[in-house]
């Protein structure tokens, strides 16, 4: 049986949309947590502390989960990046390698199991920010484990520990993030496919008092 | 004066069991045409002399419930004689104790005040079915409770008492008829979230009004108490039993829902391991499906499905319930047993091969399915757009957190590719899955390369020949076809393509140069939309 549908059961038309959207007080309290990095741009002074702390902490030799990058701009170097794994929403290295070593823990921390690994580096290729590292010693490839045994004490990871000017934050994306910080910064891969744990605070724009000078 | 539906909304007789005849239940109370009669002093035939000489009412008492017989019923229902059933025997001393007590709060105009407070004790701790079938009787109308979507949890039918719900007196499409309704008032600032009398009409032009009670609590809404008119007219009274009514399911569904959300938390736990490869082997996965009841032993399909939720609802959790809710019924409809499970603002759709049409999943009945659900969702919920994302099919259960993966790039890069209310298949993606790995400072160059001189033409000359170029890729060249979408000769689009290739110093009819600025195109396309 099909219903017409009947003209004075409208009770009225469109006024309005409401717009607001409420998420109930349970949504907050069920939501599982997403670690990542929150890089202060302005506070980088480029000493590379975050990258050897985390080469103490791995006990790495050839490779380095961690670098730290120049960001130039007109040939002069207006900021430093510190970039490891970035813990990504939908990580392309899951998808790709073969032997299944990676896995996301409910945390968020993308996971890399060393003993499953046969080294065929496709996660290299997947990975658009070629975070994963082959290391020639061991013929394996490994990755940033964002600390996870140091996470789970209660200790924040060895990089952010080790960065002096705390540059270098872990924060949960469930939670509400700084007002002005950036998903993306010019020089970082297309985000949308595999959605990086990373967000930047950009740095303000320098006042350069002789310039003003100059032009006059 | 009072009625006697009125009179037995007190305690005890509040108790009493309806056995017929209940229409009759506004006629005014007279203690002396009000027959009581001990079950064991009667036989049929006197029930039936008793009720022709249109009494009052009919009280039964006695140890044991009567059965009545269709012929006493039916006699009971055509004279309007109330048939009540007792087993005190001190029934008739009751109703001759009750009575002044009544009578007194009638005359003083509390008597609704005092009926509310009997109504609701009475019918507290009654368990939802107990509930509708007691309103039921009360209101001799049919009462059912609605979930969010419309989909009946509760009725005061039970199933060996005859016919369930309204009989066919419920529509197939009432669902759909519903969420559209509530849709309408919902638009409208003025319908807050009182009762609604609404109008069925079929298509014999009957027609069949109800009572929609919308269950809500701090902005959510667990569901509908709805009464349909099918038998006589609601009353103030029945408004008053509504009311309690309304109160005690609402509470009950409240506990109902907490206690749910510890088990989807777990649930949801269980989902989150199995996508994102959190088992060692197989087997466990089987095992720990069972717990669930989830048979993981056969290969699975995998679709993930994301509501853009900016035109609709007051809570995103209410809306992903409703979906959820939604996408089950229609999997079901189609003869699937989901694995249904939500991560983040994102819902998960696992559904096994056995559930497909011959047993078999490619890409087309992958495709066949997402669109018959899309459609379903977008029936009942047509203000809020849904993107589905389809990951390849893996036969190994170990797989299944991979094809997650390539159902979320599908849906991302859908966003990219086509339109809001989109479904994209992995396969489907082609140059962009590759042109997404790129950095797109890269991108942006190969872009520039071929495209600057055309928008730089575009923007001094007001012209539009970078529209003109996608579409002569989405339509394949076809130049009648694209003039015709373009609303232009075909020898002014012949011209436009001409002054293309003297910009971009291509030949449009050699591959390598077609290809170039075709990929030129589909950067354009992924800059737009990511800039959006």
């Amino acid at each position: 049986m099909k219903i017409v549908y009947h003209k004075n059961a409208i009770t009225a038309k469109m006024v309005k949309k409401k717009r607001c959207v409420v998420i109930g007080k349970n949504d907050a309290i069920d939501m599982p947590k997403q670690l990542g990095f929150l890089i202060d741009l302005n506070k980088c002074i480029g000493c590379h502390s975050c990258e050897f702390a985390c080469k103490n902490e791995n006990r790495l030799e050839e490779i380095s989960f961690r670098r730290v990058l120049d960001l130039k701009q007109r040939g002069n170097v207006f900021a430093y990046l510190s970039l490891a794994c970035n813990h990504c929403a939908n990580p392309q290295c899951i998808r790709v390698c073969p032997e299944k070593c990676f896995r996301k823990l409910r945390n968020g921390i993308v996971l890399y199991d060393y003993v499953r690994c046969d080294g065929c580096q496709r996660c290299i290729g997947a990975c658009p920010f070629k975070v994963p590292k082959y290391d020639p010693f061991t013929k394996k490839v490994n990755k940033c484990n964002l600390c996870y045994k140091r996470i789970r004490q209660g200790l924040k990871p060895a990089c952010v520990s080790a960065c002096i000017p705390e540059a270098l934050q872990i924060i949960n994306f469930n939670e509400p993030l700084p007002a002005n910080c950036k998903k993306t910064i010019p020089s970082f891969a297309f985000i949308p496919l595999t959605n990086p744990s990373v967000r930047f605070l950009l740095p303000k724009e320098t006042i350069c008092f002789w310039l003003e000078d100059k032009e006059e | 004066m009072f009625s006697i539906g009125e009179l037995f909304s007190f305690e005890p007789l509040l108790s009493y069991e309806i056995l017929a005849g209940w229409a009759g239940r506004d006629h005014v109370f007279k203690m002396e045409l009000f027959l009581a009669i001990n079950l064991q002093q009667i036989d049929l035939v006197n029930l039936l002399e008793c009720i022709d000489s249109t009494p009052a009412g009919l009280l039964l008492y006695g140890s044991s419930c009567p059965i009545l017989g269709p012929q006493v019923n039916e006699l009971a229902d055509i004279k309007k004689v109330p048939v009540l059933y007792c087993s005190s025997e001190d029934a008739p001393s009751q109703i001759r104790d009750l009575y002044p007590v009544i009578a007194e709060l009638s005359k003083s105009g509390k008597l609704y005040q005092f009926a509310q407070n009997a109504i609701y004790s009475f019918m507290r701790g009654k368990d939802p079915s107990a509930l509708c079938s007691f309103l039921q009787r009360r209101l001799n109308n049919p009462v059912v409770v609605f979930n969010n979507v419309f989909q009946e949890i509760y009725s005061g039918f039970q199933e060996e008492n005859g016919p369930k719900a309204l009989g066919d007196r419920i529509p197939e499409n009432f669902m759909e008829y519903c969420c559209r309704q509530e849709r309408d008032q919902w638009e409208d600032d003025s319908f807050a979230e009182g009762s609604r009398h609404n109008i069925l009409l079929f298509e014999d032009d009957q027609k069949l009004s109800y009572i929609m009670m919308p269950l809500s609590d701090q902005g959510y809404r667990y569901g509908f108490l709805a009464v349909f008119e099918q038998n006589s007219p609601i009353s103030t009274l029945d408004m008053i039993y509504l009311e309690s009514g309304k109160k005690i399911l609402l509470e009950q569904l409240i506990q109902r829902r907490n206690l749910d959300s510890i088990e989807n938390k777990h649930k949801a736990d269980f989902i989150y391991d199995l996508l994102y490869n959190n088992f060692e082997s197989k087997q466990e996965i089987i095992n720990r499906g069972k717990y669930w009841g989830f048979d993981l032993s056969s290969p699975h399909q995998l679709f993930v499905l994301e509501p853009d939720s900016a035109e609709e609802t007051r809570s995103l959790q209410e809306l992903m319930d409703k979906i959820q809710m939604i996408a089950c019924d229609a999997l079901r409809l189609a003869h699937c047993q989901p694995i249904i499970g939500q991560i983040q603002d994102q819902i998960v759709l696992i559904i096994p091969e056995k559930s497909f049409r011959e047993h078999t999943i490619n890409k087309d009945t992958s495709f066949s399915l997402a669109s018959s659900l899309h459609k379903k969702l977008k029936t009942y919920l047509p203000a809020v757009s849904f993107a589905i994302g389809i990951g390849r099919f893996y036969h190994s259960i170990l797989d299944l957190s991979r094809s997650f993966q390539e159902a979320k790039i599908s849906l991302e890069l859908g966003k990219i590719i086509y339109d809001k209310n989109h479904i994209a298949h992995f396969e489907d993606l082609g140059i962009v899955r590759l042109l997404a790995s790129i950095d797109f400072i890269q991108l942006e160059e190969f872009y520039r390369e071929y495209l600057t001189e055309v928008i730089i033409y575009d923007q001094q000359n007001e012209g539009n020949l970078l529209e003109t170029l996608l579409l002569y890729f989405k339509y394949n060249g076809d130049v009648n076809v694209i003039a015709q979408k373009m609303f232009i000769h075909p020898n002014s689009l012949r011209y436009r393509l001409k002054k293309i290739e003297e910009l971009t110093l291509t030949d449009l009819r050699n591959y390598e140069d077609m290809l170039n600025l075709f990929i030129a195109c589909k950067i354009a396309v992924m800059k737009e939309k990511f800039e959006k």
